[in-house]
């Protein structure tokens, strides 16, 4: 299937203090329609950035964004409202993502009016988009404003604000994490179905493993900026390949008592960066470094169909 | 012998609305040298409770009744200085965001000094000593010392206000939610830090979190809140195993498994009841897929099942055939 | 030590806001001025007992500096007129210029510290710099100069205050706008399809309204301030009843030195009244604007 979106060679570098920082460095990924891609990584690893580079909320130092054949690197005005219709986001943090003045028919509204959708639409998409994230009878709802809602309830409406345009990418970032355990699976379970039933692009980013497994088939793991390791979600976990993605499976917990408690195969923290960044960026934490890792950044190679890591070990596997 | 002992607490909170009971006739137990984890969804008490356990409700709470027996003695009868002083010497709390503990605008070395010479009446050289040993215990470079909060990241935050807690060696630690604010590496450092101190220092620890699968890493115990009552509490590996409460059951179906490819999550639909006019039965029963006509109508008593094993629930005795009924998404659907 | 984190209470509804003045004395006091002066301003024509321009007669003689009596309750002035009548017409005048400057700074302000926070880069640069400029002109001054070089009158007291009363409004609009930028609903309306302006006056200007009427209730008391310097100096109306010229009119006729304090007192504690009521309503508000201020 051709790829719905594609970033080729996206870079983000900030200037702070007369340094240079680089946020993003030469990440490349494709979505396709009905797939779900997951980026995984610690806060600072460049994967919000990138997210919101795709959703050009963000602009790239360098790079190309392609959607659906077209160049949208530079879209603005028109081609970019066009855009935004197609691609829309699911906010981490419920309780700040709607304007706290609108009602909830308010901020539906908000989408349908700016992307000239005609007036007679309006209420039947409402209602469908409010039937589908589980909020009804939609009235009983719709006349409501943010403040009498729950975390799990404004996530829906979030979720149906997302996809009242009929968008075909909706990119989520860690959608659950400011939520209670006990309404974490409806939200999961709705933006799965969402998928499913739409046949949209998913791109979920997110610090839990584990969430990634339950809802993305692909999985990119980035380290400082730098994509690591990518692949099927589930061998990536069951067989990681860099000792990165190795040490961050390791870390999950899991809801058993019988578990792995050794210590992690990782040493340092975040803070350890090397200084110069001309070799591998993970090389102060590895626990496998060789005097190469120093001299020379490791390229993404692929090592089986659909896998690929940047790292000089040659049993990866 | 409980090294703490929660008898029929009741906290009151006043609102607009009148008073609400956060927290409503819980008992607890946490024995000697354990870490026993207190689980719960937002608004359920656990926060409330910790509070009260330390002393430091805000203004507009109060605890209505109960005793909390401490170390053998009531802290309700003690006075505001003595329930001061028992702040940091005998029990000490870890607070979810760090900068909360730590002061912004003051070395690390300062902090701990205030504490360990104020508090714990150590000369200032022993206070250096101390806190050189305690910032070894948690794994940070004594050096850092010098350093102040801003300098550090989450996790080394997370230790420093470890550290601080631990200063007067205090026999009980309540932490709320440490490691929540974490990226996973560092949640299982820090989670690990937590455990080799438990276990060398032979402290009690009550670690309050959401997540169940901190639970399983860390806690030798676990007790399940829920609407300001606990519904479920015993050894961890009993309980997550065979849990007896449709809450507790509920809650391990809730979260993902990194290393399963689950079918499907399932939810808890509906929200907890509002604990200004609670429900006259099982507070669970609104959500609980399980409820019938008396759980709408009379309060479950806790009581035991098994060795050391407590529910709230009237249905335990069917507990297996709910386990794997509970497994099921469509028995929970049907509450939505 | 432990710092447990203490909810703030923030904006959020009209009933909320009401539950706070109930607790904010100094809101109430300015609040209830304000009221009484609208009041008076609306009803003075059946309130005030004489007509203000009226001279009065006591016989055959021109009723000048009437002492307080049950006739003239505050006595009348040196031309007869009788100045009970005359402080209840200056409200009007009073809330004319206090109102219309008050407006103006407020809309200056916002559009301008609107403009500057949200969009920043040059346009913030320019604003600022303009903001910078203002603040360091000196008002008196540069009211007189502007009354000398075109026509005396309230069109210029107007004007005036708001040239330079905006940067005011504009500073601590534009730092509220630097927050609420970085809020995800407002991202969201980015997402959304929102244009720049729909986003700036649809979506965050209803937020940042109520610190703006804030800073107009001090503009209030500042453009009445003005009037009456003016008119007293002489650059105002000469032939408009508001306080400003009452005082004007008694220093020329020495009421001072005459003793004829009930001719000057009244417009003084009027003036001072307006001012005192937007101080209170800025002091008594700012706990809810910014609760972490007053708790320090």
């Amino acid at each position: 299937m051709t790829a719905l979106l594609q970033a080729e060679g996206l870079q983000k570098t900030f200037h702070s203090r007369g340094r240079e920082v680089h946020a993003v460095q030469n990440v490349s990924l494709s979505v396709s329609p009905g797939e779900a891609l997951g980026i995984v990584g610690e806060s600072g690893c460049g994967k919000t950035t990138t997210a919101r580079m795709l959703l050009r909320l963000e602009e790239p130092s360098a790079g190309r964004i392609m959607f659906d054949g077209a160049d949208i690197t530079n879209a603005h005005g028109r081609h970019l409202i066009a855009y935004r219709a197609r691609a829309q986001l699911v906010f981490q943090n419920p309780f700040d993502a709607l304007n706290p003045r609108f009602t909830i028919r308010r901020s539906l509204t908000e989408p349908l009016r700016n992307f000239a959708i005609p007036v007679s639409e309006h209420q039947d998409r409402i209602e469908s988009v409010m039937r589908r994230v589980r909020l009804v009878p939609a009235e009983s709802w719709l006349d409501r404003r943010p403040h009498e809602l729950s975390g799990g309830q404004l996530q829906r409406v979030v979720l149906a604000r997302a996809l009242i345009s009929g968008p075909s990418l909706i990119v989520a970032d860690e959608p659950v994490s400011m939520l209670d355990v006990s309404v974490r699976a409806g939200i999961l379970n709705v933006l799965r179905d969402a998928r499913d039933s739409l046949g949209l692009a998913a791109l979920y980013i997110s610090h839990d493993l584990a969430l990634i497994r339950y809802v993305c088939e692909q999985t990119i793991v980035m380290y400082l900026g730098r994509i690591v390791e990518q692949g099927p979600t589930a061998e990536l976990i069951s067989r990681p390949a860099h000792p990165y993605t190795r040490a961050l499976v390791a870390a999950v917990p899991v809801a058993r008592v019988e578990q792995n408690r050794e210590g992690l195969p990782i040493r340092g923290s975040l803070s350890d960066a090397p200084p110069d960044p001309s070799g591998c960026l993970f090389r102060n934490r590895c626990p496998s470094v060789m005097p190469r890792c120093a001299t020379e950044a490791p390229t993404l190679r692929t090592i089986a169909p659909g896998r690929m890591v940047a790292c000089h070990l040659e049993g990866a596997m | 012998m409980s090294l703490l002992s929660v008898r029929d607490l009741t906290v009151t909170y006043d609102t607009q609305r009148g008073p609400v009971r956060a927290v409503d006739g819980l008992d607890l137990d946490v024995p000697a040298g354990s870490i026993t984890g207190l689980v719960g969804e937002s608004g359920c008490g656990k926060s409330t409770l910790g509070r009260a356990l330390m002393g430091v409700l805000p203004d507009r709470g109060k605890i209505a009744a109960g005793e909390v027996i401490f170390e053998g003695q009531d802290l309700q009868t003690f006075s505001a200085s003595a329930r001061r002083a028992l702040r940091w010497r005998r029990m000490a709390f870890i607070p979810q965001t760090a900068m909360n503990a730590l002061d912004p605008v003051q070395r690390l070395s300062a902090q701990m000094a205030e504490i360990l010479i104020e508090r714990g009446g150590l000369s200032g050289r022993e206070a250096t000593a101390r806190s050189s040993e305690l910032f070894r215990l948690v794994g940070l470079d004594p050096a850092r010392l010098a350093a102040y909060p801003h300098h550090f990241s989450g996790g080394m935050r997370q230790r420093a206000s470890i550290a601080l807690a631990l200063a007067l060696n205090p026999s009980l630690v309540i932490a709320d939610e440490p490691v929540t604010a974490l990226d996973v590496i560092v949640q299982r450092q820090v989670l690990d830090v937590l455990r080799e101190l438990q276990a060398r220092l032979q402290l009690s620890m009550i670690l309050v979190t959401h997540d169940m699968a901190v639970v399983a890493y860390a806690c030798d115990r676990v007790a399940v809140m829920y609407a300001g009552q606990i519904v479920e509490a015993g050894l961890a590996a009993e309980v997550l195993e065979r849990p007896l409460h449709p809450y507790t059951m509920g809650l391990t179906h809730a979260f993902p498994d990194v290393h399963d490819s689950q079918m499907s999550l399932v939810p808890i639909e509906g929200s907890p009841p509002d604990l200004h006019t609670p429900p006259p039965g099982c507070r669970f029963a609104a959500r609980c897929p399980f409820a019938d006509a008396r759980c709408n109508n009379e309060p479950p008593p806790s009581r035991p099942f098994g060795p050391d094993h407590l529910v709230a629930c009237w249905h335990a005795e069917d507990a297996t055939t709910l386990r794997g009924r509970a497994a099921d998404p469509q028995t929970w659907a049907a509450i939505a | 030590m432990l710092y447990w984190t203490r909810e703030c209470p923030s904006v959020r509804s009209a009933s909320r806001v009401l539950r706070f003045l109930r607790h904010e004395p100094f809101a109430v006091a300015g609040g209830a001025i304000y009221f009484v002066i609208v009041v008076v301003a609306v009803f003075a024509d059946e309130l005030a007992p004489y007509d203000p321009r009226a001279i009065l007669k006591l016989g055959s003689r021109i009723a000048r500096y009437q002492p307080i009596s049950a006739q003239h309750w505050l006595g009348t002035n040196s031309s007869g007129r009788d100045v009970l009548s005359q402080v209840i017409w200056g409200t009007r005048s009073a809330l004319e210029v206090g109102l219309t400057a008050a407006i103006a700074v407020v809309a200056i302000g916002t559009v301008l510290g609107l403009l500057s926070g949200y969009l920043g880069g040059w346009v913030d640069r320019v604003i600022t710099w303009l903001a910078d400029i203002v603040l360091g002109l000196p008002f008196l001054p540069f009211m007189l100069v502007l009354a000398a070089l075109t026509h005396p009158g309230t069109g210029i007291v107007v004007f005036s205050v708001a040239a330079l009363l905006w940067p005011n409004t504009a500073r601590v609009i534009r730092a509220q706008v630097l927050s609420l930028r970085e809020r995800a609903w407002v991202e969201a309306a980015r997402v959304t399809g929102c244009s720049t302006t729909r986003i700036m006056f649809v979506h965050v200007l209803p937020q940042v309204l109520p610190l703006a009427a804030l800073y107009g209730s001090v503009a209030i008391g500042w453009a009445i301030l003005a009037e009456a310097s003016a008119s007293f100096l002489g650059f105002g109306d000469p032939t408009a009843i508001s306080w400003g010229v009452m005082l004007q009119e008694a220093y020329a006729n020495q009421a001072l030195s005459r003793g004829a304090w009930n001719w000057f007192a009244p417009p003084g504690a009027a003036i001072m009244a307006m001012v005192l009521a937007g101080f209170l309503i800025s002091r008594g508000s700012e706990r809810l604007l910014f609760p972490k201020l007053a708790d320090q």
